[in-house]
This record gives structure tokens, C-alpha cells and sequence, in this order.
């Protein structure tokens, strides 16, 4: 493959945000986010490198960042140790008021959004975060179309659910 | 709530967003993957964990050893007073003071990153690492009892107090970390000569276990 480092360089930029985010919303930290992000795209470059073929590199990531944090989590309750919560969720460009309400919201919807199971939790983010139509998310969860247009619709009534509580 | 402010709620969550160093970095670091690095990755990133843990507490050893060094070039006063960078007393006594510093304050990271090393995913390299830290700490305070008699009042007690927190640190952190690793193994089926080692590495560290304690409560009473 000709100049694999530009063209996986290209999709970085173009998925980091978004794998970031992705993994952010299921674990405690931003350490813990930034370590399970870089492990996702190393994980990718190394396949990449090898020239091995990617059909789908969206939902490639996503399925390395899925695995990841389904290790992460059995890791974590296998070796349990005290850590601190009190992460910043977003960048402090706003006024300091302003931020601390964004804060809170964001970190009331993230809290909600955790309280899903992980297919619902899935398919809110990919849907309304990332943008992509029922049809991409079809192909990442390897399911009928109208299957995932009924999780978006069944997840988001939870969602409302666990956000009146 | 009506499901489009139900979805403006979800879309508060594109806030969400990964500091720009951190990106840049990681797209470098892991672009670079393979170019030559291979000689002392483990030791930057043993547990494939770049930003959680070991960068602190490895920039603290590396600190400190640096430091030591520098006392202990110090410390060899006949010889090295004879030559100009040395000379001056004055100039000589500020990075001291600097140098100290930079100890108490390196011995306070590595510290507080030993608390963290517990979160790493390969216990058995954590456990390595407790090992590197506790030989780099001795070497320290080996050289710092040598230049002992130079040192200002209170300073040198206070180093043995931050190198005894490192020591102690090392060795809870090291216990807690080999009973993990026996009792993980013990959950896989091992062949009956590796079940003998086994139990044998049990009984030796619990051996050891009860010795240290018997050490601790005579050296206490």
C-alpha cells in the first residue's frame, strides 16, 4: 500500500474525536478514555501497517474500541482500586458559570446515557453524537436496518425514562 | 420531555472532546510505532498505558537519578574543586539547594504514581517496576547519606521520610500485586509440575510475609 502512515494519519484525524468520545461515555477518566483510545488506534495502525485490508474503517474502530473497553471493565472488576472522579468534560472555553452548567448537563445525560444497556448506549451515540444514518449503524452492529431503527426508538425511550428519575 | 429536546440533550454530548496536545501526541507516538523504539518501550509504556501511569513515575526515577549524581559529583570535593565549573562555592551551594528540591519534589510524584501503578493491565511488569524503583530509591539514599554531613539541618531527614514512603509504597504495592498474580494463576489449569511451583512460590512468600512481620514487631518493641 502506498504511503500507509498519510493515509492512516487521515483516518486519525478523521475518528479520533469520535472513538474518544465513544469510549469517554462508557469509562470513568479521561486517562482512562485517552489509554483506550491510543490503544484502539495503535491496534488499527498495526493491522494497517501489515497492508491487511480495512473495508470499513469506521465501524473496524469501533468494534477494536467495543473489545477494549469490554476488557477494560473485566480488568478493572478483577483488580478493583480507588480512583478519582472529578474529571473535566469539557473544554473551558465558556465563562465559568456558563461551564459549570454545561457541565452538569453534560455530566447528567452521560450518567443516564451509562444506565443503558450497551447496544442502546451504542446506537444513541452513533445515531444523534456521530451522525451516522440507521443504515452505517446497520453495518457496524452487523443488524437489519429495522432492527436498529427499533433499538433508536426503544433506547431513546429509556433514556427519557432514566432522565424524569 | 418531547423527544427533540430529548435528542438536544444527547447532542450536549458532542462537548465531549479529547484535548488537542494529547491528539497530536498520540498521532505521533503511535505513527512512529516501529522506527527504533523498541530497545526501551517497555519501559515507557510496559503496560501499553502511555498516559495513566508509568511517564510520571519513570520521569521521577530518571529525575532523581540525575540528581544523584550530581550530589555525589558533589560530594567528591578534592578532586573536583580543582576545576572551574566547580569552583564556585556560592553558585555551587544554589544548585544544592535547587537539586534538594528537585528530590523532595520527585519523591513526591514517584510516590503519588506508585498509588496509580496499581491500575495497571500487566501486574507482573507493575511488579518489575516496584522492583526498578526500590533499587533506583536505595541508590539514592545511599548516595544522600554519603553527602549527609553538607546537607542543611532537617533536609536530610525529611528525604529519608519521603524515600521511607517510596520503600513503603513499593513493597505494599509489590505484595499486593504477587498475591494477585498467584491467585490468577491458581484460577488457570496449570500442568501438575507448574501446580508444585506453585504452591511452592505460595509458600515461600507467605514464608517471607510472616518473617517480615516478626522483623517489624521485634524492631518495634
Amino acid at each position: 500500500m502506498a504511503y500507509p502512515k498519510k493515509k492512516f494519519a487521515k483516518l486519525y484525524d478523521k475518528y479520533v474525536e469520535k472513538i474518544y468520545r465513544f469510549v469517554f461515555l462508557k469509562v470513568s477518566s479521561q486517562e482512562e478514555a485517552q489509554d483506550l483510545t491510543s490503544q484502539v488506534f495503535t491496534k488499527g495502525w498495526r493491522k494497517f501497517r501489515k497492508g491487511e485490508k480495512i473495508d470499513n474503517p469506521s465501524a473496524y474502530l469501533y468494534q477494536i474500541a467495543r473489545a477494549e473497553i469490554a476488557n477494560h471493565h473485566r480488568e478493572k472488576a478483577r483488580f478493583q482500586t480507588v480512583q478519582a472522579t472529578a474529571d473535566q468534560l469539557i473544554d473551558p472555553n465558556p465563562g465559568l458559570e456558563e461551564k459549570s452548567k454545561l457541565d452538569s448537563d453534560v455530566a447528567a445525560v452521560k450518567n443516564c446515557l451509562a444506565k443503558l444497556n450497551n447496544e442502546y448506549q451504542d446506537v444513541l451515540v452513533w445515531k444523534y453524537i456521530d451522525g451516522y444514518s440507521n443504515k452505517e449503524i446497520a453495518q457496524m452492529m452487523e443488524k437489519p436496518e429495522g432492527t436498529v431503527r427499533v433499538m433508536v426508538h426503544r433506547a431513546l425511550k429509556e433514556l427519557r425514562g432514566k432522565l424524569a428519575d | 420531555m418531547e423527544e427533540r429536546q430529548l435528542i438536544k440533550k444527547i447532542k450536549t454530548l458532542k462537548q465531549i472532546k479529547p484535548n488537542k496536545d494529547w491528539v497530536l501526541f498520540t498521532k505521533k507516538e503511535i505513527l512512529e510505532e516501529g522506527k527504533g523504539e523498541q530497545v526501551m518501550s517497555w519501559l515507557f509504556t510496559p503496560f501499553n498505558r502511555p498516559a495513566l501511569v508509568v511517564r510520571p513515575l519513570i520521569a521521577g526515577v530518571l529525575i532523581l537519578a540525575g540528581v544523584f549524581v550530581y550530589l555525589y559529583l558533589g560530594a567528591l570535593t578534592p578532586q573536583l574543586a580543582q576545576l572551574p565549573f566547580v569552583s564556585d562555592k556560592r553558585a555551587e551551594t544554589e544548585m544544592m539547594k535547587a537539586s534538594l528540591g528537585e528530590i523532595q519534589v520527585s519523591l513526591a510524584e514517584i510516590s503519588l504514581s506508585l498509588n496509580n501503578l496499581k491500575n495497571s493491565r500487566n501486574p507482573s511488569q507493575a511488579l518489575a517496576v516496584t522492583g526498578v524503583v526500590k533499587a533506583t530509591a536505595k541508590g539514592g539514599e545511599r548516595v544522600i547519606s554519603g553527602v549527609k554531613d553538607s546537607l542543611p539541618k532537617g533536609v536530610y531527614a525529611s528525604l529519608i521520610d519521603g524515600f521511607d514512603e517510596v520503600y513503603e509504597k513499593s513493597d505494599n504495592l509489590g505484595e499486593e500485586l504477587l498475591e494477585f498474580c498467584i491467585n490468577s494463576l491458581k484460577q488457570i489449569s496449570l500442568s501438575e509440575e507448574d501446580q508444585v511451583r506453585l504452591r511452592k512460590a505460595e509458600e515461600d512468600y507467605n514464608e517471607i510475609i510472616i518473617m517480615n512481620l516478626y522483623n517489624k514487631y521485634f524492631n518495634e518493641n
